[in-house]
């Protein structure tokens, strides 16, 4: 960390942030009390649910105890991520060179557009008005404007201020008035306990320590003399000072880095499936991550650009507070070509992906991260890491999966299996654990699931192999549109095989899932059945076919 | 400050522990501990844990090779799967995985190679590096690599378990698999082996109701400490897709020299209906 110039001046930007982003993205509407879990913490809220009292930073149980009707999903970046895509794509036809800083969250240094649209207070209407028109009724958008992003990402927040300011909606700070303005915040904002993932700029025991000595506003701790900071506590309080004081955690880089480091992939045949393109990405990312570690540099901006057959061209500024690992690059490549592949069908590329091409914006020296002594994360340790890559190696990179839990009704697709090596192991991956559901499957999310017990080995619909199923007078079971069967299943016969006795059976039930679409619409009956053999199987009958769905061995 | 590179952007410097190297002070954890943590209700089956290097068969369901794997993974430690998702057989459901305790997490699958060469070495390198590798064998294994693997986890104190399902139908289907070449799941004897002797489901009428637990009684045998058969009934699984001991067991093995051998996973028959 480098000791500040008398005349640095911070970036002026506007941040454009829909707060609650994660609440926004899984599908709720402001009235319904809802909120986003990680790791059984609350990280976002519907107003609805924060009107009862759901704050964030409350345990699961805290918060249903506060709000009885709230509904609560587990965080999933990739979703807010894939969501948020169309919200980036409409600001980016205001202003080209957008930076995200993460889902929910993006923004632009306004110098060059402020002139253009006559002002920061009419660029900041249009953004507000062009985003909110994408995002509707589904939340309140924010826009703050001042020097220094810190700054702006506070005014962008709507916690912070009150009702004081004439437009709730956006909030302008004037130019060189960011360390004023913030002089009266409480120092908590300097850690911000809603960002799990990146951008926790001053850690929270830093923040607690400061908070006990006296300092309570981010006023007084700019008021500290910045070498004193320094020397009780290192860089993170340096960065502490920094940000009070209305400037960004690192004094701007001007020179652009050489444009050498960029690294790129070409793709022959071009890739269809994000997973195969993240895959890529991986590498590309340890590759670039290298070429900056060698120069005893870290990336904080990062450019992504995507090309297909058909030359559609898709490019994303990806910023991150703190240097950007390998891992980090990669998922946030995957986040990018997630939402441009499975995006709206308008902005939806014609062809599969040819190029793939990362390129530094911004770097920074790396100072490293330290591990806390005993860290409690999830971290995966460096051999299972280097196992995962070398087994992608040998097998090819489909070969070795890690789940992911995506939810349905069907024994087979509730859990999709995403390549080991296009995910960061050593992060914190939300989405990998099937939440917190209630044990009565005809409550939501998926009325109609599976109850549990859950089947331990189950058949893909294209492996389950075909069954008869009759009745004592070896007539076939038949099921009617009432979902009724025609007779009582007596006899079992799987693939051919020995006919088994049926002792006991429940069902039928019906499941009609998508039927307004016919290429993906499923209409089937199922049936648990336990013979004789001990054995309990779910068969299902489909397109007048019974088949073997699932053993409960 | 310690030669990690710019890592896990959660984990910041904290003034107090900045400078401190971690690996100097690697805090005494499960894994330098000559046995891995199974679930409290198989303690009766195995009192001492799973001994690290050992390999564990699994005979007759996969929810027990499942709850085996549950203990290890509770205590933190990564679990390799290799074989549960094939193209063209059963697939382990990953949801009865996590029920039982196995923590999607810490869990790594890999597709089981149909080349027996690419096999060995793809479980060389599971082994190498994961706590416990959950095998379903899709090849007939010979002989060689098996106590190639058996040496191999030893030194890197890795547990391998062998699960076969209950029968030939759920675990082959016809045309991709010989099932008679697959009978003998492991071709040297396990250091522990685990069956289910008989289990009866509950929760099933005719025509109502629907699957809620199943009622096994388990049998463990092995080498060396564990070969006194010990036997317990278990729920496996409970209303909740969890593993419980069922009250008033363990059954002790019966006086008599002992129950016919079963010859083949894949032909047994469980005892009760």
């Amino acid at each position: 960390m480098s000791r500040r110039q008398p005349h640095e001046q911070a970036v002026r930007r506007l941040v454009l942030a829909v707060p609650d982003w994660p609440t926004v993205a899984a599908g709720f509407l402001p009235h319904e009390p809802a909120a986003v879990l990680v790791a059984n913490r609350v990280i976002a809220a519907t107003p609805a649910a924060r009107a009862a009292g759901v704050e964030t930073g409350l345990r699961r149980r805290e918060a249903q105890a506060r709000c009885p009707d709230v509904v609560v999903v587990e965080a999933d970046p990739a979703r807010d991520a894939r969501e948020f895509e169309p919200v980036v794509a409409t600001l980016a036809d205001l202003c080209p060179r957008l930076e995200v800083f993460g889902p929910g969250r993006c923004g632009f240094p306004t110098r060059g557009p402020s002139r253009y649209f006559g002002g920061d207070a009419a660029l900041a209407d249009r953004a507000r008005q062009t985003v909110q028109a994408v995002v509707g009724e589904r939340a309140a958008v924010r826009v703050g404007v001042a020097d220094g992003l810190f700054a702006a990402t506070l005014a962008s927040e709507s916690s912070i201020v009150d009702a004081d300011a004439s437009s709730p909606d956006r909030i302008i700070v004037e130019p060189g008035a960011s360390a004023t303005w913030l002089a009266s915040l409480p120092v908590t904002t300097l850690a911000q306990p809603d960002e799990p993932d990146t951008d926790k700029m001053v850690p929270t025991d830093l923040v607690d320590l400061v908070t006990r000595l006296g300092l309570r506003t981010l006023g007084a701790v700019a008021a500290l003399p910045i070498g004193d900071l320094a020397a009780r506590f290192g860089p993170p309080g340096v960065v502490a000072h920094r940000l009070a004081s209305g400037f960004d955690m690192q004094p701007p880089n001007p020179t652009p880095p050489p444009a050498d480091l960029a690294v790129e992939v070409t793709f022959e045949p071009p890739v269809e499936r994000v997973d195969t393109a993240a895959f890529a990405a991986r590498s590309l990312a340890e590759e670039l991550h290298q070429r900056l570690s060698d120069r005893g540099e870290a990336c904080t901006h990062l450019l992504v650009v995507a090309e297909t057959e058909h030359s559609e061209r898709m490019e994303r500024c990806w910023y991150h507070g703190t240097a950007m690992s390998a891992g980090t690059m990669a998922e946030r490549v995957r986040w990018q070509l997630d939402g441009w592949l499975h995006g709206s069908s308008t902005a939806r590329p014609t062809a599969g992906i040819t190029l793939l091409r990362l390129a530094p914006e911004e770097v920074v020296a790396a100072v490293g991260t330290q591990l806390r002594l005993w860290d409690t994360t999830d971290t995966a340790p460096e051999k299972v890491v280097r196992a995962v890559a070398r087994l992608g190696g040998l097998l090819g990179p489909e070969a070795v999966t890690v789940p992911e839990w995506r939810g349905g009704r069907q024994p087979d697709e509730h859990v999709a299996t995403v390549p080991a090596g296009a995910v960061d192991l050593d992060g914190n991956r939300t989405a990998t654990e099937p939440p917190m559901i209630s044990r009565d499957p005809d409550l939501p999310p998926w009325p109609g699931r599976l109850p549990a017990p859950s089947p331990a080995l189950v058949f893909a619909p294209c492996d389950q192999p075909p069954v008869t199923l009759s009745d004592d007078s070896g007539a076939l079971v038949q099921v009617d549109g009432r979902a009724r069967c025609s007779s009582s299943p007596a006899e079992l016969c799987v693939n051919g095989n020995d006919r088994q006795r049926v002792v006991a059976w429940a069902g039928p039930w019906p499941v009609v899932e998508r039927w307004w679409d016919p290429t993906i619409g499923r209409r089937q009956i199922r049936l648990q059945v336990l013979t004789d053999d001990g054995v309990a199987s779910l068969l299902v009958l489909e397109q007048g076919q019974w088949s073997l769905a699932a053993v409960y061995d | 400050m310690a030669g990690r590179s710019a890592g896990s952007a959660a984990a910041t410097v904290s003034p107090l522990t900045a400078g401190v190297d971690r690996t100097d002070l690697a805090v005494p954890s499960a894994a330098d501990e000559s046995a891995l943590a199974v679930l409290d209700p198989l303690r009766p089956l195995l009192p001492d844990g799973l001994r690290r290097g050992s390999t564990v068969a699994v005979r007759g369901s996969t929810s027990l090779a499942l709850a085996v794997a549950a203990g290890p993974a509770m205590a933190g430690g990564w679990i390799a799967a290799i074989g549960w998702h094939d193209v063209g057989r059963s697939q382990v459901g990953l949801l009865a995985a996590h029920e039982l305790g196995v923590s999607w997490r810490r869990l790594v699958l890999a597709t089981s190679p149909f080349d027996r060469r690419q096999w060995a070495t793809a479980m060389s390198v599971l082994v190498d590096a994961f706590a416990v590798v959950v095998v379903r064998p899709t090849l007939p294994i010979s002989g060689t690599d098996a106590r190639r693997l058996e040496a191999r986890a030893r030194q890197s104190g890795a547990v391998m378990v062998v699960s076969s399902p209950v029968d030939a139908r759920t675990g082959t289907i016809v045309g991709v698999n010989n099932d008679k070449r697959l009978r003998s799941a492991w071709p040297t004897p396990p250091d522990v082996e685990l069956r289910v002797l008989a289990s009866t489901w509950e929760g099933l009428g005719h025509g109502d109701g629907h699957l809620q637990v199943r009622r096994a009684l388990v049998e463990v045998s092995g080498r060396g400490r564990s070969s006194r058969p010990r036997r317990a009934e278990l729920w496996l699984p409970t209303a909740r897709g969890e593993v419980e001991l069922v009250e008033a067991s363990p059954v002790d093995p019966p006086a008599e020299p002992s129950e016919p051998e079963i010859a083949s996973p894949l032909t047994m028959e469980p005892a009760a209906s």
